[in-house]
């Protein structure tokens, strides 16, 4: 896996940057400004030929390992998307893809307010362009999205965040106005132990079935204790784990008698050279012992039952769910990645969506 | 210095300043004071803002360990600014850009780093500064330490051995400020109140590991909640470990250490406390025997150690020299004891207050 961001900058920062004149397009950016409440954010951008045969071969020069998107895949991607998915391409005066800068558009819930937050994904300038160049195109490029998605641009992205590996998101903090906003705290735990987890007697799974309409309301009423989450509903959870083409999630919902008591998704893929079990998304009550082993255990049988000996999930360490985790005998390591982030809310500095955000691999683009 | 701004004078911290501003707030601290700011081994960095003699703001400066000149970069803490009681918000935040000036102008090294470390629901006294991340810390009883054939040596002296191990350790990290005996010797030797132990793992007569604990201490951790409701916090009662080195391919060694340290704290009534990089082995140990990351309230901000220069050619110069942010992330393996103010506090007010 590899993280689509700033994929491009290698090697040191420039030590000159030549001025150029260029032509800034949006490539059908039908986005008008995020919605926020409950209402999906429709348009999304196109996706043309030149621009993925750009895509392909900036990310081709990275990873020898490379495969073009299906345009299934990049349908989903970006006109599925619940939250748009603006973007902004930068062509020179041929028409050539200079720069691309692009994001999902995601929500946050703070109390009873829908904040936009704009996911950055899929990020490049073009590789035939030399180092100087490349980081004045990307800046542009990233410049000219900030100006139209995000604050004071009304009903604009109050935050843009990713997930770079470190090494490669150094202009976003020097020329983007980034910050690191949280670790990326790799969780793991063996698969048998997470199985031998006591599931109460009140308790039980439904697997791989709908996700169930009284979803929302479930997560609005426990949300308030997680600090700032990544926003939860049928029509995300839709997107994001029953739509995408080609790869296969697995779900539960675990309910405590009728009513539902949280869910979890698992992956069974290769990450970092193993296979393991990817905890994708999981929620339940803050507090909820019971229904956290629960999980535990249903995420470890699943992933038993795969052949997979190790669950591997993610997230930050002021989330609510980072203490408990570690004392039902979830370790922490270190990830190649971090999250990184720029708050465009002058009420609303780094340092508070660094405190208060809560993620999972649900959030990112990596799973 | 003698740096004048109208009626100001930056002036190199003296014993005279330090009585000023324990007076401003009836500090009882003075000695923590004295011995961080002034002790006579060290030069002085701290500056004070001065108008005729009497003192407006003093910015608190440490140096980490020993520089060593060409080869490892200068590292400074930057504590908490302190303002006279009553002084107008704007005025004292003027005296706070002028020290802070002050100090990056008289070091003019932008391979130099000026670190701080602040609370998260505060604002950053200083401009100029980026974040480098939220500060956590490893917290626990660690357990699943294997006997071996090794001699666990408490009370270890801090002597050059373990200056010349703690270095060795560090290995050839550009970001690792020296720990020389007579450094180690004021930071843990002659640390107001006493009660800081060394204790060593020796392997065929040679140091293996070697930590530094200090005196119990009660240390606040934050609930689990983080909703609209006021944050909560638990106290906590733990032994600091100020040091904790684990030489190259020692993991065995590193875990006695670690159990022997845990048994330390079980009999004082408390948890380990320590603070250690991800990136350093010695982490997927603690980690391994059961310690948990424990997130604290506190960010760790870093600056180069001078003024950014103007002008677009300057610039340049700039960028190509400056501190690089994710090389210090993945190279300073720092520790409890390098955060001197935070972990020793004295009452402060800042410009803000």
């Amino acid at each position: 896996m590899h993280s689509r961001h700033f994929p491009w900058l290698a090697g040191s920062l420039p030590s000159v940057i030549r001025s150029w004149t260029w032509v800034i397009s949006q490539v059908a950016l039908s986005f008008a400004g995020p919605k926020v409440e409950d209402e999906p954010m429709g348009a999304s951008v196109e996706i043309t030929s030149g621009l993925r045969a750009s895509f392909d071969q900036a990310f081709a020069a990275i990873d020898p390992g490379y495969q073009p998107r299906l345009q299934a895949e990049w349908d989903w991607r970006t006109r599925q998307v619940p939250g748009g998915a603006p973007a902004e391409t930068l062509l020179d005066r041929r028409g050539r893809v200079q720069a691309h800068y692009a994001a999902l558009g995601t929500r946050v819930l703070d109390g009873e307010h829908c904040l936009p937050v704009a996911q950055v994904v899929d990020t490049f300038a073009s590789s035939e362009l030399s180092l100087p160049r490349r980081v004045r195109a990307f800046t542009r490029a990233c410049e000219s999205f900030v100006e139209s998605t995000c604050l004071p641009a009304a009903g604009g992205f109050v935050l843009c965040y990713g997930f770079p590996v470190r090494p490669a998101w150094r202009i976003g903090r020097a020329h983007l106005g980034y910050t690191v906003l949280q670790e990326f705290w790799r969780q793991g735990i063996g698969a048998q132990d997470a199985a031998r987890s006591l599931v109460a007697g009140d308790l039980a799974f439904e697997d791989d079935c709908e996700w169930p309409s009284e979803l929302d309301a479930f997560f609005a009423q426990h949300a308030g204790e997680l600090g700032l989450p990544f926003m939860r509903d049928t029509a995300f959870l839709r997107w994001r784990f029953d739509q995408r083409p080609n790869v296969k999630y697995s779900r539960c919902l675990l309910r405590r008698g009728l009513g539902l008591a949280g869910w979890a998704v698992l992956r069974v893929t290769d990450w970092s050279g193993e296979r393991v079990a990817l905890v994708c998304d999981r929620f339940c009550a803050t507090g909820d012992q019971e229904a956290e082993l629960a999980l535990d255990h249903w995420l470890g049988t699943q992933a038993l039952a795969a052949g997979v000996t190790h669950l591997v999930a993610a997230g930050g360490e002021h989330s609510p769910e980072f203490r408990g985790a570690q004392e039902r005998g979830w370790r922490i390591a270190r990830s190649d990645y971090c999250m990184v982030g720029r708050s465009f809310d002058p009420d609303r500095p780094d340092s508070d969506w660094a405190r208060r955000l809560r993620w999972t691999l649900a959030d990112t683009d990596l799973v | 210095m003698g740096e004048q701004s109208n009626k100001l004078e930056v002036r190199p911290l003296e014993p005279q300043h330090i009585a000023q501003v324990l007076g401003w707030y009836s500090m009882r601290k003075g000695t923590v004071m004295e011995w961080l700011l002034l002790d006579g081994a060290w030069p002085v960095h701290s500056l004070v803002a001065c108008e005729g003699e009497t003192v407006c703001a003093l910015l608190p400066v440490v140096q980490l360990g020993d520089p060593i000149p060409g080869e490892r970069p200068a590292m400074w803490e930057w504590g908490q600014p302190l303002v006279a009681p009553g002084s107008d918000a704007g005025a004292a935040r003027g005296w706070v850009e002028t020290l802070a000036a002050a100090f990056l102008r008289g070091q003019d090294d932008p391979e130099g780093v000026v670190l701080t470390w602040s609370d998260t629901r505060d604002p950053v006294p200083f401009d100029g500064l980026e974040r480098l991340g939220s500060w956590s810390m490893l917290q626990g009883l660690p357990t699943g330490a294997e006997d071996g054939d090794w001699v666990m040596q408490e009370a270890l002296p801090l002597d050059d051995a373990a200056a010349a191990f703690i270095g060795a350790c560090a290995g050839a990290s550009a970001w690792v400020p020296r720990r020389s005996s007579a450094y180690l010797d004021w930071r843990y030797g002659r640390a107001p109140g006493g009660g800081h132990e060394a204790t060593g793992v020796l392997e065929g007569g040679e140091l293996r590991a070697l930590a530094v604990t200090g005196p119990p201490r009660w240390e606040d951790q934050p609930e689990e909640c983080l909703g609209d409701g006021p944050s909560t916090h638990v106290p906590c009662r733990v032994l600091p470990v100020y040091e904790f080195w684990v030489a190259e391919g020692a993991s065995r060694p590193g875990q006695a250490l670690l159990g022997n340290l845990a048994g330390q704290a079980r009999a004082q009534a408390c948890e380990l406390n320590l603070a250690l990089p991800s990136w350093q082995p010695a982490f997927d140990l603690c980690v391994g025997m059961g310690m948990r990351v424990t997130p604290t309230s506190r960010d760790l901000y870093a600056r180069p150690a001078a003024l950014a220069p103007s002008g677009p050619r300057a610039s340049q110069a700039w960028n190509s020299r400056a501190l690089d942010l994710e090389a210090l992330r993945c190279a300073w393996p720092w520790s409890l004891g390098d955060a001197h103010f935070s972990w020793c506090p004295f009452e402060s007010s800042g410009p803000a207050d």
